[in-house]
């Protein structure tokens, strides 16, 4: 599957990039802001999204929001820190299918992108 | 594996820990530059995520606690200067730890700024010197909390040692090793109560945080509300209170957002049972329409219509936790609950503890958080079945009782026992275990969970014994495992979780 990953943290990046790409995964693109993801999404027509919250230029939310918008079919599995879970509430509204908190195990991100694959 | 990203998490660590002294450096001049604020929450919660992944636990405890600061600031605009200097005072420590891991070192404690910082949420007067400790009181000592750590990680060693003890004293049968195993066990227990004391806090240390949030929320909302907060006194383990705070505020927001409609009541209150604390949140609103669940859950295909009319409202309820149950237009019809319950839900099991509902229509809700007071020793039953041991815990149980085979009636292929005029559904742990089973007596636990009562046969309950759960993979291979500890003869021994044998 062609998976965008979406975080402010390069180390974020690098692992879940690594942990996909062990799964199996292609990672076909990266974003480190929401304005990024939106604008690269348009771009690379992802399978799914992981989603970060906490960014700058644009939140998390505010992407889920933007990008279901352009395809109301995207797929995006928010990955992000503790305390952060009214948020994740949030995003989950705005029409993202699942949630991974970070520290995470890389099992549980590959169990829940396969979830996301069979519904 | 982490190992390989322990150089970039520690550059990227360093040029966030710059760019948060510079905005400090603008905040000190300017308290009420926003960009600055979120910048300084953001860069906190950044590197809370990278240091907990990277298994930096104090770094990253201290960083959540600190990112808490901001929220207020946040949403105000303003930060204060008191604020400012500690954060100061952070940035020195993040440095600090920094260095530590680049020398290998044993990394500075947090706990002094832990707990400066949870007397700055408290409001509490707090006195800020960069770089320096105060001394201690007459008649008190400031104890790190990494050395009470080490001391219960110690203990639990210790009751490993008691069970074995005790098993090989009553094996020699030698009346004055008896004895002494008998002491040994009874002070090892005394000693463990004690150390577990220490790390107890009070639940007011998250419940103070939610009088005024959930005022200001309800101001938003123009409600008018009365919040009772009750059993704030009752102390659970540090490891509980840290997680409880966000699903206990869904839980209030939820009641706030659908229970009450213009003016109400909203009860949070706190009790112990056994080994379990409750945590219930409650309104005075208008309830939940069960009726309509029944509706939807046939309409939606989760259960065929004549189950769904037998279903208890209880039984119904528990629709409104499963994530494929609500969608937005289902759940403002039936007065809003089900968005995020599932999460709340999924917190909640995750801890090993369960979330009930109780409601009547127009008359309000009830939401209970049921936790263990600590997640780390559990009283079990030992079972022995084929020569394998297991642990299942008491908190669980209700009662035990033998049985003969004959005692059994079976009813459309579903094994099942009257007890007391109740009919008590049974499952054969030895089947599903895949263990040879014995023949003859056999006792059955009465278990109770998720507000459903099962009837396990087993071989043989060989002990009560309070066992320390070993920290694992959180996804073990099966559902019907909760964990795993090691019993007195150094074997290890699975815990089993009665859910994941339905």
């Amino acid at each position: 599957m062609r998976i965008m990953v979406v975080d402010d943290a390069m180390f974020m990046r690098r692992m879940l990039t690594d942990i996909l790409e062990k799964g199996g995964h292609t990672v076909c693109g990266e974003a480190s802001t929401g304005k990024e993801a939106v604008e690269r999404y348009k771009e690379l027509k992802p399978d799914l999204v992981t989603m970060d919250i906490i960014m700058p230029d644009m939140s998390g939310i505010e992407a889920v929001k933007e990008i279901k918008k352009i395809d109301p079919k995207a797929k995006i599995l928010m990955v992000s820190a503790m305390g952060q879970q009214a948020l994740v509430l949030e995003a989950v509204q705005a029409g993202a299918i699942d949630y991974v908190v970070k520290p995470f195990q890389p099992s549980r991100v590959l169990e829940s992108i396969e979830r996301i694959m069979k519904k | 594996m982490l190992e390989e990203y322990l150089s970039l998490f520690i550059s990227e660590t360093e040029s966030y820990i710059k760019q948060l002294e510079n905005d400090l450096l603008v905040l000190e001049k300017d308290r009420k530059n926003r960009d600055a604020i979120l910048e300084v929450f953001r860069i906190l919660h950044t590197i809370k995520g990278m240091a907990q992944t990277m298994g930096f636990e104090e770094l990253g405890n201290l960083a959540h606690s600190v990112e808490d600061l901001l929220i207020e600031p946040k949403t105000k605009g303003e930060i204060d200067a008191k604020t400012v200097e500690f954060l100061f005072i952070i940035v020195d420590y993040f440095s600090q730890v920094l260095k530590s891991i680049k020398n290998n070192a044993v990394l500075p404690p947090a706990n002094e700024l832990l707990t400066i910082c949870e007397e700055i949420k408290q409001g509490k007067e707090v006195t800020l010197k960069r770089g320096t400790a105060e001394g201690p009181e007459l008649g008190e000592i400031r104890i790190k909390m990494s050395k009470i750590d080490n001391l219960f990680n110690l203990t639990n060693e210790l009751l490993i040692i008691r069970s074995r003890l005790v098993k090989l004293s009553s094996e020699i049968k030698n009346t004055e090793l008896q004895n002494l195993g008998e002491t040994a066990a009874r002070l090892i227990s005394a000693l463990q109560d004690e150390i577990m004391h220490l790390r107890m806090l009070p639940l007011s240390t998250v419940f103070e945080f939610f009088p005024r949030w959930l005022r200001d929320e309800a101001k938003n909302q123009n409600k008018e509300i009365e919040f009772v907060i009750t059993g704030g006194d009752l102390e659970v383990d540090r490891s509980i209170i840290d997680i409880l705070k966000e699903p206990v505020m869904h839980l209030l927001r939820n009641a706030l957002d659908h229970g009450i409609e213009n003016k109400g009541k909203i009860t949070l209150s706190a009790t112990r049972e056994k080994e379990f604390i409750r945590i219930n949140v409650s309104d005075d609103g208008k309830g939940i329409d069960s009726e309509e669940i029944r509706r939807l859950i046939v309409e939606r295909n989760l259960v065929d219509y004549n189950t769904a009319q037998t279903l208890e409202p209880g039984e119904l309820y528990r629709f409104l936790l499963r994530p494929d149950f609500s969608t937005k237009k289902d759940v403002s019809k039936v007065s809003g609950r089900g968005i995020g319950l599932d999460i709340v839900n999924k917190f909640v099991k995750d801890l090993g503890g369960r979330l009930e509902i109780k409601s009547e229509k127009g008359r309000g809700s009830t939401f209970i958080i049921e936790l263990p007071i600590s997640l780390a020793v559990i009283r079990s039953f030992i079972l022995g079945m084929d020569s394998q041991r297991y642990a299942l815990p008491l908190n669980y149980v209700q009662e035990t009782f033998y049985i003969d085979d004959k005692d059994i009636q079976t009813v459309h292929k579903h094994e099942l026992i009257k007890l007391r005029n109740n009919i008590l559904p049974l499952i054969r742990l030895p089947e599903k275990l895949n263990c040879v089973t014995k023949s003859g007596k056999k006792s059955v636990i009465v278990v109770d969970y998720e507000g459903k009562k099962r009837g396990f046969i087993v071989d043989e309950i060989l002990n009560e014994d309070e066992i320390v759960v070993k920290k694992t993979d959180r996804f073990l291979p099966s559902s019907l495992y909760s964990g795993c500890s090691i019993y007195g003869d150094g074997k290890p021994i699975l815990i089993l979780d009665p859910r994941g044998f339905e």
